[in-house]
């Protein structure tokens, strides 16, 4: 289902696709790990980019389950959060194929908030 | 498209991946140095004293938060008085009037912090954006395109629109003392006589 990712359970349905995890009820990740994910990412954010939590006077939202709870976070940075989510959640795995594309995931997320907007999975991993 | 909205949507092309709330918060900033630089927006408050009771007396704007005081007048035909501020908006005169005068203080202005940060714009007068639009612009660039590790950090961009913004401070405050007028300094101190020496040896 495509989405604009403004809630948490779309963040979740995102990450799923790019972690090749669409068939449920039983997933290989749970959707607790990916909202912990999205926590880490938010914090993560908060540290690189300030800016993007004046509305909430710098308090990161923390979020307990996938619900339909609305993520503050500006429409520009949601691709790079979602990437932070895959590569968080990618570190589980120990092969060594995924801990590249984890890696590439997690900087391409802190390029994209800290030094540019263009740069791409592809040109890093 | 309003002012605002027009200088928000410059900033936008300018400054890749900045925010709204940043652009905001950054608005409010340049509002504000622009006013403490050059006491640009001033105000004049009249009111009466009160005969002999106090010298003492609270000066309340129309908008904004007082800085400075410009200049005191007194009575029907605006003579030149006496007074001064220690606090901001605090006007002490210098002897108790009896009987009641007519007093105009005029003080210079900045804008009142936004009530909420990042949702709301400071007030200024409207003719501000006409007369210093580009000014704003090139300090709201300056103020982003400064700041560390950010998608539209530029220290080219900085520097260049620093200079901008700092020329057009220079303008202001000289517009500030001239009131507006075109060429109203038109006397300057002879270069002759510029620098200060001393015939005469004091022992």
């Amino acid at each position: 289902m495509a989405s604009a990712l403004t809630t948490v359970a779309e963040y979740v349905t995102a990450a799923r696709i790019l972690l090749q995890d669409t068939y449920g009820p039983n997933y290989r990740y749970p959707s607790l790990d990916i909202v912990q994910a999205l926590n880490l990412g938010l914090i993560r954010a908060r540290q690189l980019r300030a800016d993007l939590f004046i509305l909430t006077d710098g308090v990161v939202p923390f979020f307990a389950e996938e619900t339909d709870q609305p993520v503050p976070f500006d429409v520009m940075y949601r691709e790079g959060l979602l990437n932070f989510i895959v590569g968080q959640i990618q570190l589980r795995d120990d092969e060594d194929t995924t801990d590249a594309r984890s890696a590439a995931m997690k900087n391409a997320f802190i390029t994209q908030l800290s030094v540019g907007a263009g740069q791409d999975i592809g040109a890093e991993g | 498209m309003d002012h605002v909205t027009r200088l928000m949507a410059n900033a936008r092309i300018a400054l890749t991946g900045a925010v709204d709330d940043a652009i905001k918060l950054n608005i409010f900033k340049v509002l504000d140095e622009f006013c403490r630089e050059t006491n640009i927006w001033q105000e004049t408050i009249e009111f009466d004293t009160i005969a002999g009771t106090d010298i003492v007396y609270d000066l309340v704007p129309t908008l904004g938060t007082i800085l400075r005081l410009i200049w005191v007048r007194q009575g029907d035909a605006k003579a030149p008085a006496w007074g001064t501020m220690e606090i901001p908006g605090e006007l002490i005169l210098p002897n108790i009037y009896t009987p009641q005068t007519h007093i105009y203080a005029t003080v210079s202005l900045a804008p009142t912090d936004p009530t909420e940060v990042g949702t709301d714009l400071p007030v200024v007068p409207d003719w501000f954006w006409h007369r210093y639009f580009p000014a704003f612009e090139d300090g709201l660039i300056l103020k982003m395109a400064s700041q560390p590790e950010k998608p539209y950090t530029s220290a080219g961009l900085a520097n260049f629109h620093g200079q901008r913004w700092r020329q057009a401070l220079g303008v202001a405050r000289a517009d500030a003392i001239k009131a507006n007028v075109a060429d109203g300094q038109l006397w300057r101190f002879p270069t002759f006589a510029a620098q200060r020496t001393s015939t005469t040896q004091v022992n």
